[in-house]
């Protein structure tokens, strides 16, 4: 590094803190509402602790304030480094980040009182979507003014993803909201019927793809070579995957309404190109997995590493098993299920956990200029949150399909054998009891995580020193 | 803009580098066999076979009524229930009552929104013949507007079929004396 480019590491850290503090706002609201599934009563004394006012509030939460907080932690981070440019405009990445938290503060508030358009992922009332579209076209010309004033020529796989990112959720955030305002904080959807179903479920699939996933990939594009400092595998794998993913995903929406009134084509091309996309999923999953190989020997030390090998499996466990759901006569037994909460989390605690976890353990001492306080509690982190996943994701599957055939058993005469709605939620009971542990797990995972980064920020400007996880010749 | 730091402001390190690794062959067949799947599922399926979602349903009804017939237990010729007095019938009867009509009537069937079913006034008839036809066809709101009565009530032929319907009578007749054979 011969010219020394000063970076904007204020905006970084921000993030990394909201993301840490929506984390744990969501979590701990995920946590509750699992536990209301099985006492009921968790539900009093107040509206705003009431199942239906908490569940978006988690979903909201997540997505768009954990999980796109610790991806603009990344864009802010890794974009000007691999372009060799600092951020065009700091002050418009400032602005953004407060335009944000107002965002998120809104969505909150208005959500606890009850505002919504009753579409799930896009509930958030329309002054507050103007904002969001306020700060997201914000970001985008941030984004792509830095990149034209680069001063690295290649374009790294990283940033395709960031740019597709930036680009569709524009365009799906702003027609699947497109209504008619009936007062400050009541609209209209302008579509109504199907097509308002069918665009609500191009977005909501969509809103998983590239929140959820091509930014995700982006992240693990970005940390997993800077960590582990070994060349990513396959520059073939990489762009194969990335189009192909960009091209099939747009078309999926349509198997989140199967047996539906939609026409059965669409339905139909919806199923067909889930299965498209088991491989070009796989593709990121195996260009991370054949990198990761040339560091295994570290898998055993090194918290991170573990982390985004945990990333990578679940990426590929739920990208098999969200096509597999796809299939029509799979989805009569999966539809509304548990399962379906299941296959969510999976993708969720695993994929966007992991990967997110990886991203706080890479930057927090970098942009603190420390040691992590303890490896060891990190590890912990690591064993607690597994555990958590897998408990969460098994118990859903047992419940899920347990609650998908006890809905449609009919005894000999052809009546329904379980007619009585509790007596299948008593059946599911302890399932869900042991989804709400395996959450509390992970949430405390998260907890123990939050005390190793307070004490790391402790000592913060003592120096940091990267561990070589190469092996071998170090050369 | 200057922005304050911990120290270097930078832990880039080396340059990414990008292996020139090629494709795994399992996986290359793998998406091209996908796509070649969804062509050819689509001509097969929706061109030669024609499947439709509609059809599915009236072949899936049709075969439900092959194998299912909503009126397996009739009436005696008198027009009194036959499942009367039948202790196995009584006890399935109370489990079909707090199943599908505890909702409406109470588990005890003292009424809540529907009508007191314990008491000796009656709406529809008293008799098994008379409550039997209002269980199986269910009030339409038709009905109510011609004749105002508490509110509709489903057909349960099409959820519990007669045999679960004498069941449930069975049980309400063992409980209240007023309802009568005929
Ligand atoms: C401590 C961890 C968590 C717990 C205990 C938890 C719990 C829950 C519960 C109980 C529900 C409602 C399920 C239902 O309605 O049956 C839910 C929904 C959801 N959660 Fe979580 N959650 C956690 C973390 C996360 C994370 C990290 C993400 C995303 C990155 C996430 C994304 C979602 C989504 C998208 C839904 C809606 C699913 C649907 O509508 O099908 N959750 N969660
Ligand atoms: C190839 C990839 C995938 C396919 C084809 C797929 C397919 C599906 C299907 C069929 C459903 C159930 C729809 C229903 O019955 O209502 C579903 C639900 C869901 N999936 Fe996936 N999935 C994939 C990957 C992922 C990943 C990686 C994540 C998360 C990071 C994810 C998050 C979700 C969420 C949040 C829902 C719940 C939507 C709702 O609120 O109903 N999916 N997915």
């Amino acid at each position: 590094m011969t010219q020394s480019v000063q970076y904007d590491n204020n905006i970084v850290r921000w993030y990394v803190i909201s993301a840490i503090v929506y984390g744990l706002a969501a979590m701990t609201i995920g946590v509750w509402i699992a536990f209301q599934m099985v006492f009921p009563s968790w539900n009093t004394p107040f509206e705003f602790l009431t199942f239906g006012r908490l569940r978006p509030i988690h979903t909201n939460g997540i997505i768009f304030g954990f999980t796109l907080s610790i991806v603009f932690a990344t864009v802010f981070y890794a974009v000007p480094r691999l372009l060799k440019t600092p951020m065009w405009s700091p002050v418009l990445s400032r602005v953004q980040f407060w335009l944000y938290q107002l965002t998120l503060v809104g969505a909150v508030i208005t959500l606890a009182m009850g505002f919504t358009q009753s579409k799930e992922y896009a509930e958030l009332e329309w002054p507050l979507d103007l904002l969001v579209v306020v700060w997201w076209v914000i970001f985008a010309v941030n984004f792509f003014v830095t990149l034209a004033i680069r001063k690295e020529q290649h374009i790294y796989v990283a940033i395709w993803f960031f740019i597709a990112t930036i680009i569709t959720i524009a365009i799906l955030y702003i027609v699947n909201n497109l209504a008619i305002p009936a007062g400050f904080m009541k609209s209209y959807s302008v579509y109504s019927g199907t097509t308002d179903a069918n665009i609500q479920w191009w977005y909501g699939h969509n809103a998983v793809a590239f929140v959820l996933t091509t930014p995700i990939l982006g992240m693990m594009y970005y940390y997993l070579p800077k960590h582990t400092r070994l060349p990513i595998f396959s520059h073939r794998i990489s762009i194969i995957h990335f189009w192909s993913l960009i091209f099939i995903y747009i078309w999926a929406g349509p198997h989140h309404l199967l047996y539906s009134p939609i026409p059965d084509w669409a339905q139909t091309l919806g199923m067909l190109f889930s299965i498209m996309l088991i491989a070009p999923s796989w593709g990121g999953m195996i260009n991370g997995f054949l990198t990761l190989t040339q560091a295994k020997e570290k898998l055993r030390t090194d918290a991170t590493l573990k982390f985004i090998l945990v990333a990578l499996t679940f990426y590929g466990m739920s990208t098999f098993e969200g096509p597999m759901m796809s299939i029509r006569s799979v989805n009569t037994i999966s539809h509304n299920t548990d399962w379906t909460i299941g296959h969510v989390h999976g993708g969720a605690l695993g994929w966007v956990g992991g990967m997110a976890f990886a991203a706080i353990y890479y930057l927090v001492p970098r942009l603190w200029n420390t040691n992590l306080y303890s490896e060891k509690l990190a590890e912990f982190h690591f064993w607690t949150a597994t555990i958590g996943i897998l408990l969460y994701v098994a118990s859903m599957w047992v419940s899920g399909i347990t609650e998908g055939l006890m809905w449609r058993a009919t005894d000999a005469t052809g009546a329904l054998q379980y007619p009585q709605w509790v007596e299948i939620v008593q059946v599911l009971f302890p399932y869900r009891v042991v989804r709400g542990i395996g959450g509390s797990l992970f949430l405390f995972g998260f907890l123990v995580m939050i005390y190793n980064l307070i004490k790391t920020i402790g000592n913060k400007g003592s120096g940091f020193t990267q561990v070589d996880l190469r092996e071998g010749d170090k050369a | 803009m200057k922005f304050k730091d911990y120290g270097p402001n930078d832990f880039d390190g080396d340059e990414i580098k990008e292996g020139r690794g090629w494709l795994p062959q399992w996986w290359t067949l793998m998406l091209i066999a996908g796509i070649v799947f969804s062509v050819f599922f689509v001509i097969y399926y929706l061109m030669i076979l024609g499947w439709n979602s509609k059809e599915q349903y009236a072949q899936e009804i049709a075969d439900y009524q092959k194998t299912h017939t909503v009126v397996a237990v009739k009436l005696n010729d008198d027009g009194s229930n036959p499942l009367r007095a039948d202790a196995g019938a009584i006890a399935r009867g109370q489990k079909n009552f707090s199943g599908l009509c505890a909702a409406c009537h109470k588990a005890d069937g003292t009424g809540l929104v529907g009508p007191n079913l314990m008491d000796d006034q009656f709406l529809h008839g008293n008799t098994d013949a008379a409550m039997y036809a209002v269980i199986m066809e269910g009030i339409s709101v038709e009905q109510i507007k011609q004749k105002p009565s508490k509110g509709p009530m489903p057909a349960h032929k099409n959820s519990f079929g007669s045999q679960k319907v004498l069941e449930t009578m069975a049980w309400l007749a063992d409980k209240n004396s007023a309802i009568l054979p005929k």
